[in-house]
């Protein structure tokens, strides 16, 4: 009896040590957490750091979260329209998150871009799968630039790109990010420069890790109107979208082409679009008729046919009547305040829901019940109709995500 | 009517049983090993105890049942995990790791993933025996 309760006890050190000694049965069980796990594991001992922060697994995780439909965003940050100047935040989805890493990156990270340059704007201009593309303008002696980072929160990771060797005016210098886990080279940066004279051609060059400098992938005139400042990256292209029109960037031809515009709503308007953006693989369109609307479609674009069509109507006249704040009296007639954040798609059909900065607060209207709750009280006021862009919040997923190969 | 063929295992601490073939090469390393033997009476020699091996089997014959129905499997395995303790449980991922059963494999990780899930770094290392040997500077950049 005693002799197998001796023998019990050496096996429980015998497997245990095995487990914990053997980095590719733990790293069989460590790929199963959540990139924040870890993260916190990772000073469990050396043995699990070197597992953990390892090129392999990280990018075996990637692949893992994202071949599994786990890889949903926890949270996203967006712009606060109500102050002045726009102030980021951060809003979680999952209970057991409080917020989201907060982006200091500016303060923290990189001390001497900031004494070197003199920064009139750092702004999130894109999210993918776990990374944001942050962009500061700066003014230096020779002109504006503008200087893309690539940017992981969960890892406060970042990398400085180079700014493209040719000078053109940066105003007309937009950086867009993809990221996908699943091929090499993982991630890729794009800079798409407008040409010509009368700005009816781009550039699109891709920024080459290996020597830090940018590459012409092709050129393309595109239609009057194009909105190239934030790229949305789905099915295999970044898109970009104008008023008239819409362009993307096929990732693997490497060629620009353009999509069909739904029609336009009737209405006297000249910025119809109030949102464009991803989200579970989805590619979202809202466009409306005037600043007087009070109800709106949002359009979907099919994987196959390339065809837009209407996935969800929205009617706001019971949110209005509950938030009397959202309507604006203006010398035009009245006018309904609210700006769209993202459409967000549930797990389950009936728990899609479109998120809205209104006066005073973030809301959540579900897409399938039409009822609305409050999700976020925000400070700030509305100055002239809520000024919106067409892209302002950057969904945020935990990544392990590595952004040097070394 | 069976006319199930049988196999003989022998495990590591010398204890001999016999197990239906079918069964037994829901483990790859096992199917892989009798392809390199014509089948005498040898018994295969597995690297795994008889404690640990008599749960792979309990887990193997409840997962080989007909007609058994998703919800009762379900209630089995979590009925089947809780009754183990840590150490047994680290007997079963190990061992069936040697064994190369995907099925059980996963579900044995899934087990030792909730059981770290949510906790901190020191109660990971009294799981699992582990001495902190991190100190600040090795973990540098």
């Amino acid at each position: 009896m005693e002799e197998s309760h001796m023998h019990k006890r050496l096996a429980i050190t015998t497997a245990v040590d095995v487990i914990a000694g053997n980095a590719d049965l733990l790293s069989e069980i460590l790929l199963r957490l959540p990139a924040r796990s870890l993260i916190r594991f990772s000073i469990v001992c050396k043995l699990w750091f070197s597992v953990i922060t390892s090129m392999q697994f990280r990018l075996s995780h990637c692949r893992t979260l994202a071949f599994s439909n786990a890889l949903s965003p926890s949270g996203i940050y967006f712009y606060n329209c109500l102050t002045k100047p726009q102030k980021i935040e951060s809003l979680a989805f999952a209970d057991n998150v409080t917020s989201l890493p907060p982006i200091q990156f500016l303060d923290q990270m990189a001390p001497n871009i900031r004494d070197t340059y003199e920064i009139t704007q750092a702004k999130v201009m894109q999210s993918c799968n776990g990374l944001l593309m942050y962009v500061f303008t700066a003014k230096t002696d020779v002109g504006i630039i503008k200087i893309g980072i690539v940017y992981n929160p969960a890892k406060k990771e970042a990398r400085v790109l180079q700014s493209p060797y040719k000078k053109y005016d940066a105003k007309f210098v937009y950086y867009n990010l993809i990221s996908d886990p699943s091929k090499p080279p993982y991630y890729k940066v794009l800079c798409v420069t407008r040409l010509g004279s009368w700005f009816s051609d781009i550039d699109v060059s891709v920024y080459v890790l290996e020597s830090e400098s940018w590459s012409s992938c092709c050129r393309s005139s595109v239609p009057s109107f194009m909105n190239f400042e934030s790229g949305v990256f789905w099915n295999g292209a970044i898109h970009w979208i104008g008023e008239y029109s819409s362009v993307y960037f096929d990732v693997n031809s490497e060629k620009v082409a353009m999509i069909s515009m739904p029609p336009r709503p009737q209405g006297y308007c000249s910025q119809k679009i109030r949102y464009f953006g991803e989200w579970g693989g989805h590619l979202h369109l809202i466009q409306v008729q005037s600043l007087y609307a009070k109800k709106f479609n949002v359009l979907e674009l099919d994987k196959d046919t390339w065809k837009w069509s209407v996935k969800y109507r929205v009617h706001l006249a019971r949110l209005i009547s509950s938030f009397p704040d959202m309507v604006q009296q203006t010398s035009f007639g009245i006018q309904y305040v609210f700006s769209i954040l993202s459409v967000i798609r549930g797990e389950k059909e009936e728990d899609s829901v479109l998120l809205l900065t209104i006066p005073g607060k973030v809301v959540a209207y579900n897409l399938v019940r039409k009822t609305a709750k409050v999700v976020r009280e925000l400070p700030g006021e509305v100055g002239d109709t809520l000024r919106f862009n067409h892209v302002s919040a950057y969904q945020y997923t935990e990544s392990l995500f590595p952004l040097f190969s070394s | 009517m069976s006319s199930e063929k049988l196999l003989t295992l022998k495990t590591r601490d010398g204890e001999e049983f016999v197990l239906e073939e079918a069964m037994a090469f829901r483990s790859l390393t096992i199917k892989n090993a009798t392809s390199n033997y014509t089948i005498n009476n040898t018994p295969l020699p597995i690297n795994v105890e008889i404690n640990t091996m008599i749960k792979v089997i309990e887990y193997w014959k409840k997962h080989s049942e007909r007609g058994i129905s998703e919800d009762e499997l379900m209630n089995f395995d979590k009925k089947f995990f809780k009754l183990l303790h840590n150490s047994e449980l680290f007997d079963l991922v190990v061992a069936v790791d040697y064994l190369a059963d995907k099925g059980l494999s996963n579900a044995a990780c899934e087990q030792v993933l909730d059981k770290i899930t949510g906790k901190t770094p020191q109660e990971i290392r009294d799981i699992f025996n582990i001495n902190n040997d991190c100190t600040p500077t090795s973990l540098g950049g």
